[in-house]
């Protein structure tokens, strides 16, 4: 029966290129937000906030692998989104595909995402939501825009001592 | 310390009698709906099976917090066998003929989806939702999380003549819970549909509830996150028509909001966002009723029809007579009545009298098996214009919900939830007999336990269970006169039985030194 699962399978191209599954960071948490380099406000917040809990993370930041997927593959090409994250949010991979691995991706994650038209182009309102996974891909919980670099790191920080490794 | 009776909540008995006929409704047999049956035969308009059963828990919900604190054995058994019935097929299998998608709701669909009978998955909020609001509520009221035990919200799709394994959808209150709210993430917080394509505005209250009362089991904050988005995704896209009205519900795929008519959709949603959205519902709701009411013979109160609303409104700004008549050609088939009488009551406005008083002259009450209720009357209007509609919601519920509710008095239940601190009290765990509780308060200064209680019929031996009792001494009066403990009491390890032969209505007080 389907229930409400979060997270799955996704088939995406990485920010150089390379085809990427699940699989690809298996062994490591995937700290996964759904965005596009046009947004102007909760992207730069998220990630920002996101990046700085890294930081605070220290050594553990490296059992995480911070995925930015966007939900505007016709801009977000994976030489935009290595462009966009190279200077900002160094830590992150950016994650793109067809329309249709969008599509997929985002209905594994319940994530919304409704391309709105404006004069001068469009912008994509979009589920503001971090998720972690854990270093087998299943889903172990997801923050709101809300929390700060501290709460996150601390809720973060939580989540890997539940795991050791 | 003397206690004054006066001021220690009681039922009167009208109020009685409205949760006597919930009671009567509760304990008919599987199968039997009784007084229940509505127009349509297909479980799809306002007085479905599923909305009346949600509000005879609600209102039983209601009368137990604010009249009868004391006595969850009064109203528990008739809670849960409402929960039973939303379990039944004949409740929710409408859904597998409705996730088929309509053309009237969804005006470019193509073809018919393929069914499934699952009614929680995906859509029905219309179902689910409630579904979440009673188990929640439940849980709340009567420290009981039954209903989140595995499987125990489960679903049998097993016609019997059809001969293949039985399709079973296996929930409990959280798992409802999940799939209510991922979906509300999907769809950027507007909500979830009802029916295919339509997100209702007054539908996805109800699992705000749900949230809440599994928040306040759980130390969780789901209500709070839930609320906050779902405001802001609606102040994006707009709630309000120009006339103020709430809009009915947007249909998603056309992107397009659904005009309002009339005031009852605005008294549903009112009663119910006053929970988590009351500053905002104290300001609307008054101006979106400007007009709506109509003043009838001896104080009596109706809302308008539709169609008149406007031109009331044109006569008020214009400061002329806006005492209009009805408009009698229009067709009535909706619970407004019922939905204006709730809203009133939680909001506290004194309308709700002449709401009532008009029910009482104009729509029929009966009095059946100590229960009252206005049976079902399908005429819009008498000789004399005067509403006289009555639907099952408004005949079975909604009039005994608005006479059993206080002003903001799901408010509270919503935001003044029962903590352990009350469950430690002492209070009537169960209780047997044909009586009726008018009374049932602890009152802490005087470390009173205080039941009224009054007979059904002639007379009936009556027999309560009290737990948490205090340490002794205590002694146990009737009607002011000691009695001999020996004569009606044991103990039983925790709990204290008192059995006695009920002849009339008696206050028992149960006093610890």
């Amino acid at each position: 029966m389907a229930r409400s699962r979060v997270g799955g399978h996704f088939d995406l191209t990485d920010h150089l290129g390379a085809r990427v599954t699940p699989d690809t960071y298996r062994g490591r948490f995937m700290l996964v937000f759904f965005g596009f380099t046009h947004c102007a406000r909760i992207c730069p917040a998220v990630l920002g906030r996101n990046s700085r809990a890294l930081d605070l993370l220290g050594a553990d930041a490296e059992r995480l692998r911070p995925l930015y997927i966007t939900v505007d593959p016709d801009r977000d090409t994976p030489e935009v989104l290595a462009e966009y994250l190279r200077d900002r949010h160094p830590r992150y991979t950016g994650l793109t595909g067809t329309a249709a691995e969008i599509e997929a991706a985002k209905r594994a994650y319940h994530v919304f995402a409704r391309r709105a038209d404006e004069l001068d182009g469009y912008t994509v309102p979009h589920t503001s939501f971090t998720f972690l996974m854990n270093s087998d891909g299943e889903y172990v919980t997801h923050y709101l825009e809300t929390l700060t670099a501290e709460e996150l790191a601390g809720a973060l920080v939580k989540e890997l001592n539940r795991s050791p490794g | 310390m003397t206690i004054d009776l006066d001021r220690i909540p009681a039922l009167d008995d009208v109020q009685l009698g409205h949760l006597r006929h919930i009671e009567n409704l509760a304990n008919q047999l599987p199968g039997d709906w009784s007084r229940m049956g509505g127009v349509d035969p297909g479980q799809e308009l306002f007085d479905a099976y599923r909305y009346q059963l949600a509000y005879l828990a609600y209102t039983l919900g209601l009368a137990h917090y604010h009249w009868l604190p004391a006595a969850p054995s009064a109203v528990k058994p008739a809670f849960e066998r409402t929960i039973a019935k939303m379990l039944r097929r004949d409740v929710w299998g409408y859904w597998k003929e409705t996730s088929r998608g309509a053309k009237v709701l969804d005006p470019d669909i193509e073809e018919l989806r393929e069914p499934w009978t699952d009614p929680v998955v995906k859509e029905n909020i219309m179902y689910s939702g409630h579904l979440y609001a009673m188990t929640g509520m439940h849980a709340m009221l009567f420290d009981d999380d039954r209903y989140d035990e595995p499987g125990a919200l489960t679903f049998e799709w097993d016609p019997v003549f059809q001969g293949l394994a039985p399709e079973s959808h296996v929930y409990e209150r959280s798992s409802v819970g999940e799939a209510i709210y991922w979906q509300l993430v999907e769809n950027g917080w507007l909500g979830v549909a009802c029916e295919p394509n339509c997100i209702f505005i007054v539908c996805n209250q109800f699992p705000m509830l749900g949230f809440r009362f599994e928040d306040v089991r759980d130390g969780t904050a789901r209500a709070e996150e839930a609320t906050k988005a779902y405001a802001a995704a609606w102040e994006r896209r707009g709630m309000y028509a120009d006339n103020g009205s709430f809009h009915p519900f947007l249909r998603v795929r056309q992107d397009r909001l659904v005009p309002p008519a009339g005031v009852a959709n605005d008294a549903w949603v009112a009663s119910v966002m006053n929970t988590w959205n009351r500053d905002v519902i104290r300001e609307i709701f008054p101006k979106q009723l400007r007009g709506a009411l109509k003043t009838g013979p001896d104080g009596t109160i109706s809302p308008y029809a539709p169609s008149v609303i406007p031109k009331v409104r044109a006569a008020l700004a214009a400061g002329e007579p806006a005492d209009l008549p009805q408009d009698t050609t229009a067709v009535i088939t909706d619970p407004g009545f019922g939905y204006v009488a709730a809203a009133l009551s939680e909001l506290g406005d004194e309308r709700l009298l002449g709401v009532l008083a008009h029910a009482d002259r104009f729509m029929n009450p009966r009095w059946e098996n100590g229960g009252l209720y206005y049976p079902r009357d399908d005429r819009s209007w008498d000789a004399e214009g005067n509403l006289i509609h009555v639907d099952t919601m408004t005949g079975n519920v909604l009039l005994g919900y608005a006479r059993l509710n206080v002003p903001d008095g799901l408010w509270s239940l919503y935001n003044r939830p029962w903590t352990a601190e009350h469950f430690a009290q002492p209070h009537v765990a169960a209780q047997e007999g044909q009586f009726d509780l008018r009374r049932a308060y602890y009152h802490r200064d005087s470390r009173t336990l205080l039941l009224t209680a009054r007979p059904r019929g002639t007379g009936s031996e009556i027999s309560l269970a009290v737990a948490n009792g205090l340490p002794r001494p205590w002694t146990l009066s009737f009607d002011g006169a000691v009695v001999d403990p020996e004569r009606v009491c044991v103990e039983d390890g925790e709990t204290l039985r008192i059995t006695t032969k009920l002849d009339s209505e008696t206050t028992l007080a149960l006093r610890w030194s």
